[in-house]
């Protein structure tokens, strides 16, 4: 839709909606809410990059996965994480090293989660939980596909025959190491479990502030 | 030296990525020489993102790990196996992970934020610049909720519930205040209660501006509406019915009725808006005069009417609080206490002589 451009006194007034109220309600929304993940993962994002805090990754995939949920739980609308998630990715765009494709995809696709076991499971707690899950274990995918693509195949191969070192070396049967590998994925889903379970925690209490404010 | 343009960026990034992504050691050794010259000739800052600790000592770490495990024909150096091919291989490895880092870093510098924007505007989030600037209005306060829900004390769980709820308010929150509307279905007599709260205010001593709809009418059928100014008799057509295809909007039209709206909005107490629907709901027709009302130095009472299969959304973005509208359609719909809500909030503070 072409937007009227209003002539006053001589001026052209921008008439371009970039206020709230001229956004849908599902926009303000997630503007809303990608200000808060934005403001998280200023914070938090930095201090644990700061404090070089191992798997941060995981640690800030969490919070944001519960963010998402507790959001959801307030602004129940389709695809209310996925806008959020676009918001904030935006929000992360104004890095002073200007875009930043790691972190804006692990965000977009932490929205992507949620918005789809929203929809799909539509328990705030069991979405939350599974998209959690799913969102904590991709950032150690993530971190390894990146890897893969920048130093190549011989990486995977190396990684193999470490493996198998390991193995040796721990007396492990043939085999065994993967199950290793397995163990360390569930291990760190389980910190987006918790994030998720956390989200909806946080959000059913908001609902009840909601409900009496004043309580 | 002169910084080059972003197509000769683009095209030495997609060089050196696909030189050295076909694998073939002459091929990642030119490809590194290119990213390795385009750095040091004219972008040292990019030395910043591969000299960090993390990626050298993950790199030598590679580089050890691939002359122990990788390769054919070791020797041996204090019992520790090393292969000179794993080493050669293990340091292509780290050539290809420059070239690919300087290359990401290169195209990443090339895409402006308005240039993704852009583009997820159209992958069907259109909305998405518009949000992006209010979640920067909206920073600063969420700083400020934080702070405030802090002192309240409490558990982490119990604080952010409440800056969740406070930020959720802040979403739905009204940002019109003094704003009344009028809401029923079509001839439920929304224009009839505006233009006996005109007269009314007009009698009261108020200053009265703004627009009125009209709708023709051939057989019983709109064939056009009709936007006429409330004071003169100035008047534009802004939508044409085009037999059975809906009706189709005149930009020029609504720029006019924008007009009017802005400059009785900056003499008038009472500014009427007759009226806002699907239109209004996706940001265009009336919705930028408003907009710009809203964000002048005087803003005056505003009377709508709102479609009524509109009214939610409408509600939600300009703000209409419930207790303001009046539901034409309602049995308890009460007109005297609508216009005098309106006359109770008193007329809007006198503009300040500069």
């Amino acid at each position: 839709m072409s937007r009227v451009r209003v002539s006053k006194d001589g001026e052209t007034v921008r008439t371009l909606p970039g206020r709230s109220w001229t956004l849908p309600v599902a926009w303000r929304q997630a503007a809303v809410f990608g200000a808060v993940w934005g403001a998280v993962e200023i914070t938090v994002g930095t201090f644990l990059h700061v404090t070089r805090i191992p798997l941060a990754g995981v640690v800030l995939s969490a919070a944001g996965v519960a963010l998402l949920t507790a959001g959801s739980m307030l602004m129940p609308k389709p695809f209310f994480a996925l806008r959020t998630a676009l918001v904030c990715a935006a929000l992360r765009a104004l890095s002073p090293e200007g875009l930043m494709f790691g972190p804006m995809a692990a965000i977009l696709w932490q929205g992507l989660l949620v918005s789809i076991a929203m929809l799909l499971l539509r328990q705030p707690l069991v979405a939350g939980m599974t998209a959690g899950f799913l969102a904590s274990i991709s950032t150690q995918f993530q971190a390894f596909f990146v890897r893969l693509i920048s130093f190549g195949a011989d990486l995977w191969e190396l990684y193999v025959r470490l493996l198998e070192k390991a193995e040796g070396f721990f007396n492990l049967e043939p085999g065994q190491g993967w199950i290793a590998v397995i163990g360390y994925l569930l291990i760190v889903g389980s910190v987006g479990l918790a994030g998720g379970a956390f989200g909806w925690r946080v959000g059913r209490i908001a609902q009840k502030y909601r409900e009496a404010p004043h309580a | 030296m002169p910084e080059p343009n972003r197509t000769t960026r683009i095209t030495v990034a997609v060089l050196a990525g696909a030189l050295v992504l076909t694998g073939r050691q002459p091929a990642v050794i030119a490809g590194f020489l290119l990213a390795l010259i385009w750095v040091v000739a004219f972008d040292r800052k990019i030395l910043r993102k591969v000299g960090r600790p993390k990626f050298w000592a993950f790199s030598i770490v590679v580089t050890l790990l691939a002359g122990m495990l990788l390769g054919s024909e070791p020797q041996y150096f204090h019992g520790i196996p090393i292969s000179q091919d794993g080493l050669f291989a293990g340091l292509l490895m780290n050539l290809r992970a420059f070239s690919l880092i300087v290359t990401g870093v290169l195209l990443a510098r090339s895409i402006s934020r308005e240039r993704f924007l852009g583009v997820s505007g159209k992958f069907g989030a259109a909305h998405l610049d518009a949000a992006f600037r209010e979640a920067l209005e909206t920073l600063p306060q969420v700083n400020k909720e934080w702070q405030e829900v802090r002192k309240n004390g409490g558990s982490i769980i119990d604080t952010l519930a409440r800056l969740l709820a406070n930020m959720a308010d802040l979403a739905e929150r009204t940002p019109l205040t003094n704003a009344f509307a009028v809401t029923g279905v079509r001839s439920s007599g929304k224009t009839t209660l505006l233009l006996e709260l005109g007269k009314r205010l007009e009698q009261a001593g108020w200053k009265v501006g703004g627009i009125r709809q009209e709708r023709v009418e051939e057989e019983g059928v709109a064939v056009s509406y009709r936007v006429v100014r409330w004071n003169g008799d100035q008047g534009r057509i802004v939508a044409r019915g085009e037999s059975g295809r809906g009706f189709s909007f005149d930009h020029e039209a609504f720029a006019e009725a924008a007009k009017w709206i802005l400059e009785d909005a900056e003499k008038c107490d009472l500014l009427i808006v007759d009226e806002l629907g699907l239109l209004e709901a996706q940001g265009g027709g009336h919705a930028p005069a408003l907009h710009a009302v809203m964000t002048g130095e005087h803003i005056p009472r505003l009377a709508v009417s709102l479609r009524k299969d509109k009214r939610e959304e409408l509600s939600a973005q300009f703000g209409f609080s419930r207790k303001r509208i009046i539901d034409m359609d309602s049995r308890s719909a009460d007109k005297e206490s609508f216009i005098q809500l309106i006359l109770a909030s008193g007329r809007p503070e006198v503009k300040p002589v500069v």
